[in-house]
This record gives structure tokens, C-alpha cells and sequence, in this order.
């Protein structure tokens, strides 16, 4: 695997340069790893892949692969696989014929191409429906042929767009444990665009933000989870509780910093002087009758996933805590006073501000 | 029981069966040879002569190659109509109907004014190169038909396969390119399989217009190009053999059914197979030299179907000595020349009287027909619907050599009156008239006719009240439709043809059968004003058209 994929500065706009689709965004991968484009949609994160694969010219920029350009080489001779958002099988070929679609394309050998077409039934668990119509069987069934499909050329890089995005939620999670499944066996580089972030942690050694067609964030999931980049990237991965600080030496030597829930001492310290605080809903906790601790109001309660969502009002702020469920009697009631307690060693000191 | 209920059922039927089942049943008797001449004599007759056995072979023959030269020729302008958006596109795309819309005699007359002995291409070139003789020579040839025909025929390709092409998904040719198709796999093996059912639906239709070509074979070719259409006419007019003309009637017949069925059958396993998507969202605005050259391309086709109609236009004004009216002072004129039974304004007088007549029948006809044909459940709707469109299959010449050979119980026989004529017209036109308002009757919700009733209204009335002002822009397109196609009406008015009737495309015939340079003048100008008139319903239609109306 001693692949290398190189973009550099890719930029493409619409419509006569007043619709900027992506500006200037540069990554690299290596074989066999995999990387997530995460964003909302009309982020660009499909006119990125469409650039890769050559099916758009970019504006300016190239895409490099193993030390050689690609510009000027038509999509099909660039030896990438693309399964479309909404999989384009075709419709005028069956199950068998539609995976070995590229291996014909490749002129390989009739009994190549039936080896590795039964391989691929056989790893996408769909041995049964080869002969089959691809009108006449399931979504996720289809899902699994335009996967085989994809795979089945042996692309030195595949890009998944939006792969799971019409499938309900169970089939989902099925199919994002499939394809890591199918990804080890295989042994592929892979481009998965998607604008859920539990599924780009899921899949990705690498993430990559875009925010309307720039590169905000390129990380491992860890960094980008635990250090969102901007505010943008923050919320688009869910976190909520987000409060501006002013960082300061104490007299003692020690940085704290200063937001309206209190004062702390972050763990890493970076060199501004005001930043925000990332405080985990789980690092929050609730009680009772603790006269001590901080004086709130709870808002709101949702029962999500074995804990509660509790919104809470202190002082004009909202912050959300997450409280594991005990029995029905414990609930939080809402408009109840509770005292909060912050663990602030979970907290983290963002170097940005809102 | 009700009255309503069982009418728009039971007075179309009434209609096909005197205007359509007897005609073709008394065809069959004769062709067949069951009114005394021995069973299948007539074709035995028929198919021992080798001269109708070329007469059959040279009109499957021509209707192929048409077929294959009007499709090579459309499929780019399909793609270009398809795939990119460009200024002016949907305004093209309603100019290159114009030659479809037009009745076969004046597609003829614009070929004739383009290429013909005096037509504007030799004037040009003898004026231009100081030639002694027309150095064009293609009148009388084959050459000459097989243009006329993809000149006519290019609508259908454009409009059935790009309206198709447009709404394919993109993705789907895209999924093959990344799995390493070339451009030319991707056609192969992608595109193309999926048009191939549009493809064949339009040259399912194709075939059958050109298989049944009349007008543009007695005015454009040769003796020796004669279709089985033609021979039909022959054979009842000239020959006085009913029973060959009936059998080759009967060998038509089963031709054209078979492509009709061709073309339902393709035309809705071309709809299902694939996902559908809006033009707007599949269309490019390409700038590549390639691209560039695809729309001059498609321009320069557009350009050449629309010269024959513009030559024409422009051919009718042209006299020896320079521009001029002749040709129209002539039609104009109250005179019965030595040649004629009736003045050329009786003849203009005569088409307008009988398109209104056709109007009054079908429109009514077509309404009724389409109530019968509303509720999509009932188990009898489609066998119906085909039965009413059925007629779409019949050539005009087959049917009126059926109205020659029925129409006639006893002493009572309507054939020498107008009766036939206006039975001839309103076949034609209804199914048209069908398929517009159903289109639009299906568009209706339910609800609004359920709120009619529970305010009290009976099914008629609630028809008059809530449907009629619904359909009333359906139905004065059908009328215009309806009117066209009467105006244009060739081969069975010719047939059923009395001097004291004769309408304008007789009466363009009569003309071109007369030497002299005014008797030309006299046809250019009255397939001008034929031209102008369906021009002018076509422009109704498509300034009135309403949306979800399927092509065709």
C-alpha cells in the first residue's frame, strides 16, 4: 500500500464564478486508509468527489496521484470507483451483470470476472439475488450491489458519497459495521462523504470538515471530537455547552481561565487571552437539595438513549447536562431548583471565540 | 337506468361501429374473398403478381430505410434537445414540430419549392453558375421521398426520444464511467439500452407513418415508387379492381396494427424502466468546442426540416417576372376554368365547411368518449381505450375504400354524398381529441366533482358545472386539433372524392396534374394558405398547452 493521494487546492464555482462550490482545499491519503468528508449539505462535499474523480474540472488545483497529475486524464482511465448518493444501478442489467460491469470495462477474462463477481456475492452476503432484476429487490439490498459493483474493478481509491444516506436507521447501522468489514478485507482507500458525524467516526481514520466549500478541519475523529476547530465545527458535531473565557495568570503563576459558570484551570492552556470553554453534558451533574453548589432552573427533560437530556438555566445561561435514569421517581422535574455541579477536569479551553 | 352513464359509452361505440367496424369488416369480406369470389382469392391473385409482390416489397423497403435515415439523422438533434440548455430551446423545439403538424401534400409542395425543377435551390444555382437546365435533378427519384420523409419524420425522433433522454438520470452513465467505460461503452451499453425502447417506439411510428405514405409518393415520386397506398388508390379509381385493392388493403392492415401495437407496448416499457428526473436538473450549458459543435449540429438539422415549409412561404410569391400574387389572385378568384367542376374558392369554402362539420362531431365524440374512459378501475377501461384508438392504426386510403364498399344497406347509399367525407374526418380526429381531454380530465380530483354532488348536483350537471369550465381549454385545443387534421385530410377524401366536393389538398393535386406555370402558382399558393391555417391551430395548441400532457 504504498499509494498516495494528493489534492491540492482545489476550487470550482458554478454558474460563472458566482456560486463558489469549494475554494482552495488541499488533503492527503494514504492507501488503505480511509477519510470521512463531513458537512451539512451544499457544503461541497459532493463537488469534491466529483472533481477527484475527474466527472468536473476544477478552476484551479490538481489532483495528484502517486506523484502524478490527473488533470487531463478522463474519469475512467483515473481507476476510481464512485457509488452515487442514490446507488444508479442499471436498471437494464441484473444483480451479476451490474457488478461486473467495470471487469468487462477492464476487458478481463471471462473466468477472472466470474471469480471475483462470486467473491463479492459471496462478501456482500447476496449469492441468492444474482440473477434478480435490481428493480425487484430491497433498498439496502441494492445498497450492497452498488458496493460489489464499486469494489469489484479492485479502484485504487473508492469514494462512497452519502452511501447510507436513504436507509433507516437500523439498516444503517448495519451497513456502516458492513463496510468496515468490507473495507479491511479488501484493503481500500476510501473516501466516504457524509453528513453524519456518528457515521464519519465510524468509518474514518481521517475527518474532513467543509464549511460551504472550505476546509475548515482535517483531523484524526479524536482531535476533531475533542478540539473542534471553529464554531461551526463545534456545533455541526453536537456540542452544546459552549462559554466564552477569559484566560489569565492567578498569583500563583497558574492560567485559569474565567467564564460565567465559574473559574478553572484548564489542563492545556493556549496563548490567548480569551477562548471558550467545551464543558461535556456528562461532566455536569444534579442535585437536589446541595445548598452550596450553583443556584438553576431545569427547562427542559428528554429521555434519550438510556439518559436524560436535562436543559438547564443558570443564571441566564443554558447549559445541558446528561443524567443516567434510575427509576421513573427520579426524574428530573422541570421547574424544579437543582444545585449543578461542574467536574471541570473534563472541560476543555477552545483557543476561539464566538 | 342512467341515461348519461350509458351514453358516453354506448354513442361512441355506436360511431366506431358504423364508421369504423363496418368499412373494415366489408374491407375484409371483399379482400378475403367472401362475397363470392372464392376464399382468399384475392390474395392469391394479388400475390401471384409480380408487380403488387414489388409493389409490397419496395414499400417495406422504403418505410425501413426511412425509418433508419430519419433516426440517424434525429438521434443527435435528440441528444442536443436533451442535454443542454440553451436559449431559444423550447422555442425550437415547437419549430421543429411545424413540419409534423403539416398535412403530407404541403410537406410535398415545400420539398417541390425547394428542390424541384423551379424550386428555389435551382433558380439559385442556374442564376448563380449561368446554367442552361435545373442542374438539381431529384424530382420523380427516391432520393427525393426518403428526404421528404425524414424531413417529416425528425419531429417524432426529437421529441419522443430527447423528452425520454432528458428525464434519464445522469448518475447512471456517470456509474459507468467510474467503473472505466470509455464514452463510447457508455453509449453502448448504457445509454443506448436504456433509449433502446424510445428508440424503437418512435421507429415503431416511423414505420408505420411512412409504410401508409401517400401524398408524398403521388406528388414527389415516380410510377415505379408506388407504396401499397398508393396501389390501393389505383386499383379503386382507376382500375375498378375492388377485390385486389381490398386484399391489399387487408395486407396493410395487419403491417400497421402490428406497429401500433409496437409502439403502445415500447412506448410504456420506455416510461417504467427508469428513474426519472426533471430537465432542468440533467441539462448542461456546455462550453467545450465539442459541445459547440453538437448544437451548430442540431441548429443546422433544425434549419434544414424547416426550409421545405419556409420555401414554400417564400416560393408562392415568386412569379416569372419577380415577386408577385398570381398564385393567390387565382385561388381567389369565382372562375370555373376549362379544367375544373368548381372555382378554387368553392374548393377553400368546401375544406372550411367540412372542418367545421369534423369540429361539431368529433369534439363532442372524443368528450363523451373520454367521460367513458375516466374511472381508471373499471376492468373495460383499457381494452376501450384501444378500441378507440384503433383507428390511429387504419390508413386514410384503406378507409375510404372501406366507405366505398359499405355505407350501402339496400336501396339507401350514402356514398356519393358527404357522408362518407365527414365519417373519414371525425375518425381521424377524435382519438386526438381523446387523449387530450382524458389527459387533462385525469388532472380533475375527484374531490371537486364528490364536493358537486354533495351540494346536489346530478352527474350531468356536476359535468356542466365543475368539469366543463375545467376543460374548456382542453377541449378548444381538441377543436383545434380536430380542425387541422380535417383541413388536411388527403388520401380518403380523395377517394370518396365528387368533383362538386373537392377541398383544398384535392384541389392542390388537380392542380400539379395541369401544366402551366399558373396552375403551379395556384398550388404553391393554396398549400400556403393550408400551411398557414395549421401553422396557426399549431401555435394555439402550444401557446395553450397544458402541462402533463404526454408527447404524442
Amino acid at each position: 500500500m504504498s499509494d498516495l493521494l494528493a489534492v491540492r487546492n482545489l476550487t470550482k464555482s458554478y454558474d460563472g464564478g458566482s456560486a463558489q462550490a469549494l475554494s482552495d482545499v488541499s488533503l492527503d491519503l494514504h492507501g488503505g486508509k480511509s477519510l470521512a468528508v463531513l458537512g451539512p449539505s451544499g457544503c461541497g462535499k459532493s463537488t469534491l468527489l466529483r472533481l477527484i474523480a475527474g466527472l468536473e474540472t476544477p478552476d484551479v488545483g490538481e489532483v495528484i496521484m502517486n506523484g502524478d497529475s490527473l488533470s487531463g486524464v478522463p474519469p475512467h482511465r483515473r481507476d476510481f470507483g464512485l457509488m452515487h448518493q442514490d446507488l444508479a444501478l442499471f436498471p437494464h442489467l441484473n444483480v451479476r451483470d451490474n457488478i461486473s460491469f467495470g471487469l468487462r470495462s477492464q476487458w478481463w477474462e471471462a473466468e477472472t470476472i466470474e471469480r471475483r463477481v462470486n467473491e463479492l456475492l459471496e462478501l456482500m452476503r447476496i449469492e441468492p439475488l444474482a440473477d434478480r432484476s435490481v428493480d425487484a429487490i430491497s433498498g439496502g439490498e441494492q445498497q450492497r450491489v452498488a458496493l460489489a459493483r464499486s469494489l469489484a474493478p479492485r479502484p485504487r481509491l473508492l469514494m462512497l458519497d452519502e452511501p447510507l444516506g436513504a436507509l433507516d436507521r437500523r439498516l444503517r447501522e448495519e451497513l456502516a459495521q458492513e463496510i468496515r468489514r468490507i473495507r479491511d478485507h479488501e484493503g481500500v482507500t476510501l473516501i466516504y462523504v457524509t453528513h453524519d458525524h456518528d457515521e464519519a467516526f465510524a468509518v474514518a481514520d481521517d475527518i474532513l470538515v467543509l464549511e460551504q466549500g472550505a476546509a475548515v478541519q482535517h483531523g484524526p475523529p479524536e482531535d476533531v471530537w475533542l478540539n473542534p476547530a471553529t464554531p461551526f465545527v463545534a456545533r455541526f458535531l453536537g456540542h452544546e455547552n459552549l462559554f466564552r473565557c477569559e484566560v489569565s495568570t492567578s498569583t500563583g503563576g497558574t492560567r485559569e481561565a474565567r467564564c460565567a459558570l465559574g473559574v478553572w484551570q484548564p489542563a492545556q492552556v493556549p496563548s490567548v487571552s480569551v477562548g471558550t470553554a467545551l464543558i461535556p453534558p456528562e461532566a455536569v451533574t444534579l442535585a437536589l437539595n446541595d445548598r452550596r453548589a450553583a443556584e438553576a432552573a431545569i427547562v427542559d427533560v428528554t429521555l434519550q438513549g438510556g439518559s436524560y437530556n436535562v436543559t438547564l438555566d443558570i443564571r441566564g445561561e443554558t447549559l445541558r447536562a446528561r443524567v443516567p435514569v434510575v427509576t421513573a421517581a427520579t426524574r428530573p422535574h422541570p421547574d424544579a431548583p437543582v444545585s449543578v455541579t461542574i467536574d471541570w477536569k473534563q472541560a476543555r479551553l477552545l483557543d476561539w471565540v464566538e | 337506468m342512467n341515461l348519461w352513464r350509458a351514453a358516453r359509452i354506448a354513442l361512441p361505440l355506436t360511431f366506431l361501429v358504423i364508421a369504423f367496424a363496418w368499412p373494415l369488416i366489408s374491407v375484409t369480406r371483399v379482400g378475403l374473398g367472401w362475397d363470392g369470389q372464392g376464399i382468399l382469392a384475392p390474395f392469391i391473385d394479388a400475390a401471384s403478381d409480380p408487380y403488387l409482390r414489388g409493389r409490397f416489397i419496395f414499400t417495406t423497403w422504403q418505410a425501413t430505410l426511412s425509418t433508419i435515415l430519419a433516426l440517424t439523422f434525429g438521434l443527435p438533434s435528440a441528444y442536443v434537445f436533451a442535454r443542454y440548455r440553451f436559449h431559444g430551446r423550447s422555442a425550437l423545439l415547437a419549430a421543429i414540430t411545424i413540419p409534423f403538424i403539416l398535412p403530407p401534400i404541403v410537406m410535398a409542395l415545400g420539398l417541390l419549392s425547394l428542390l424541384g425543377p423551379s424550386g428555389l435551390a435551382n433558380d439559385a444555382l442556374t442564376g448563380l453558375l449561368g446554367l442552361d437546365e435545373p442542374p438539381i435533378k431529384l424530382l420523380n427519384t427516391f432520393a427525393i421521398i426518403l428526404i421528404a420523409h425524414v424531413v417529416y419524420e425528425y419531429a417524432i425522433v426529437v421529441r419522443l426520444i430527447s423528452t425520454f433522454w432528458a428525464n434519464m438520470d445522469p448518475a447512471v452513465q456517470e456509474a459507468a464511467v467510474m467503473l472505466g467505460a470509455s464514452p463510447r461503452r457508455v453509449f453502448f451499453s448504457v445509454t443506448l439500452p436504456l433509449l433502446l425502447p424510445a428508440v424503437a417506439a418512435a421507429a415503431a411510428l416511423i414505420f408505420l407513418f411512412t409504410f401508409t405514405s401517400f401524398g408524398i409518393i403521388l406528388i414527389l415520386g415516380a410510377p415505379q415508387h408506388a407504396t401499397l397506398e398508393v396501389e390501393i388508390y389505383t386499383l379503386m379509381t382507376k382500375l375498378f379492381r375492388p377485390h385486389i385493392a381490398a386484399a391489399l388493403a387487408l395486407t396493410q392492415l395487419i403491417a400497421t396494427f402490428a406497429m401500433l401495437w409496437a409502439y403502445v407496448k415500447l412506448q410504456s416499457a420506455a416510461v417504467t424502466r427508469i428513474r426519472l428526473r426533471p430537465q432542468s436538473s440533467t441539462a448542461s450549458t456546455g462550453r467545450s468546442p465539442a459541445d459547440y459543435i453538437m448544437r451548430l449540429g442540431a441548429m443546422t438539422s433544425v434549419l434544414l426540416v424547416l426550409s421545405p415549409p419556409l420555401a414554400l412561404l417564400l416560393r408562392s410569391f415568386i412569379t416569372p417576372d419577380g415577386l408577385g400574387l398570381d398564385g393567390y389572385a387565382a385561388i381567389m378568384s369565382n372562375d370555373r376554368n376549362e379544367y375544373f367542376y368548381i372555382s378554387p374558392i368553392a374548393a377553400i369554402r368546401n375544406s372550411l365547411a367540412f372542418a367545421a362539420v369534423t369540429v361539431i362531431l368529433a369534439v363532442p365524440l372524443g368528450v363523451l368518449a373520454a367521460y367513458g374512459l375516466r374511472n381508471p378501475r373499471a376492468w373495460w377501461r383499457n381494452p376501450l381505450d384501444a378500441l378507440y384508438m384503433l383507428p390511429l392504426g387504419v390508413s386514410a386510403v384503406t378507409l375510404g375504400l372501406g366507405y366505398l364498399l359499405s355505407l350501402r344497406v339496400g336501396e339507401f347509399d350514402v356514398r356519393t354524398t358527404v357522408v362518407p367525407i365527414i365519417l373519414a374526418h371525425t375518425l381521424i380526429a377524435y382519438p386526438f381529441v381523446i387523449r387530450i381531454v382524458l389527459s387533462t380530465m385525469r388532472a380533475i380530483r375527484p374531490h371537486l366533482r364528490e364536493a358537486a354532488h354533495v351540494l346536489g348536483a346530478g352527474p350531468l350537471a356536476a359535468a356542466i358545472r365543475v368539469d366543463l369550465p375545467i376543460l374548456s381549454r382542453a377541449i378548444l385545443v381538441g377543436s383545434v386539433f380536430a380542425f387541422a387534421v380535417s383541413l388536411g385530410e388527403f388520401g380518403a377524401t380523395l377517394l370518396l372524392n365528387r368533383p362538386e366536393y373537392t377541398t383544398m389538398p384535392v384541389a392542390i393535386l388537380n392542380y400539379l396534374t395541369r401544366p402551366g406555370a399558373i396552375n403551379l402558382a395556384s398550388a404553391l399558393a393554396m398549400s400556403t394558405v393550408l400551411m398557414v391555417v395549421a401553422g396557426a391551430g399549431f401555435f394555439l395548441i402550444e401557446r395553450a398547452r397544458y402541462r402533463g400532457w404526454g408527447e404524442f
